[in-house]
């Protein structure tokens, strides 16, 4: 007890100069301030992801909608092409164009959605950049 | 908890942290405060799952123990011997001759038992309380402090 005593003593008395607290306090402020900042635009760029995916998927549904009902047309194209170049593109055995057709629906679509959500989401981040500017008071 | 509640809850705890930071890096205080802040913002950051508000204090020390075993396992960068001359004397050199043997005793200590000497005699924490902010068992603790105490009494007994 009186060992422990002795120790909590020393202890007692121990008052390191520290850096001031309102500077430390500020520093801290600053840091918290920082995250905060880095918060705000991962919610942004959530946001503008989910609407990016939301006008991808449109696009690409309403362009396979599309493709689909002129899909008849694409066959008599198919049927059309020279007979060498069929055999060059899918060779000698016999093709099922209908399959051909919805391959290329299918990738015409998955490739325009792409694209858009590209788009989309370069069009957004410039919208989020020029709003940031505009609401900053101009310097005279 | 929001912002203005934990600055409120720091600014109640943050001088108390600092302290014992800066008896746990053995009088370095730039080193403590980093830790300090290191601390403080991983504290913000998990603030949300904080339910028990009483327990703020006790959990950042458990961070903060935390935040200071992974700075011993960096590599910190050091000044050259040739850039010694152009630093300026610090103001906290004073500070460091007056607990020079302080520092010196609690730096021969390995990290756990300088923690839990700190924690129970400085800071006040019990047995029980110090084993949950470092992690370890009640048993392990004691012998923690039995060893601390004992090294201590040994070395600042030979001053």
């Amino acid at each position: 007890m009186e060992e422990d005593d002795k120790i909590r003593n020393l202890f007692a008395g121990f008052n390191p100069d520290l850096t001031p607290d309102y500077e430390f306090m500020s520093g801290l402020q600053r840091a918290i301030d920082a995250v905060e900042l880095v918060k705000e635009q991962n919610i942004a760029l959530k946001r503008r992801s989910r609407v990016a995916v939301v006008i991808a998927a449109l696009t690409g549904f309403v362009v396979g909608v599309v493709l689909t009902l002129v899909m008849s047309h694409m066959d008599s194209l198919w049927i059309s092409l020279p007979a060498s170049f069929s055999q060059y593109v899918f060779g000698a055995s016999g093709v099922d164009f209908s399959m051909v057709t919805w391959i290329v629906v299918a990738g015409a679509s998955v490739l325009t959605a792409l694209n858009a959500y590209e788009i989309a989401m370069s069009r957004l981040s410039l919208g989020n950049a020029a709003a940031s500017v505009a609401s900053k008071p101009r310097r005279k | 908890m929001d912002r203005r509640q934990f600055i409120a809850h720091v600014e109640g705890v943050q001088g108390a942290l600092r302290r014992f930071l800066v008896a746990l890096c053995c009088g370095d205080s730039h080193t403590a405060d980093d830790i300090a802040q290191e601390t403080l913002l991983k504290a913000y950051l998990a603030s949300d799952g904080l339910s028990n508000t009483e327990s703020f204090k006790s959990w950042i020390y458990r961070i903060a123990y935390n935040t200071f075993l992974n700075s011993k396992r960096v590599v910190r960068p050091t000044v050259g011997y040739e850039d010694a001359p152009q630093m300026a004397a610090s103001d906290s050199a004073d500070d460091s001759f007056r607990y020079q043997s302080l520092y010196a005793a609690l730096d021969r200590l390995p990290p756990k038992e300088r923690t839990s000497v700190l924690l129970f005699y400085m800071q006040g924490y019990s047995v029980k309380e110090v084993s949950l902010i470092t992690d370890a068992s009640e048993d392990a603790v004691k012998q923690h402090l039995s060893r601390g105490r004992r090294h201590l009494r040994e070395l600042l007994g030979e001053e």
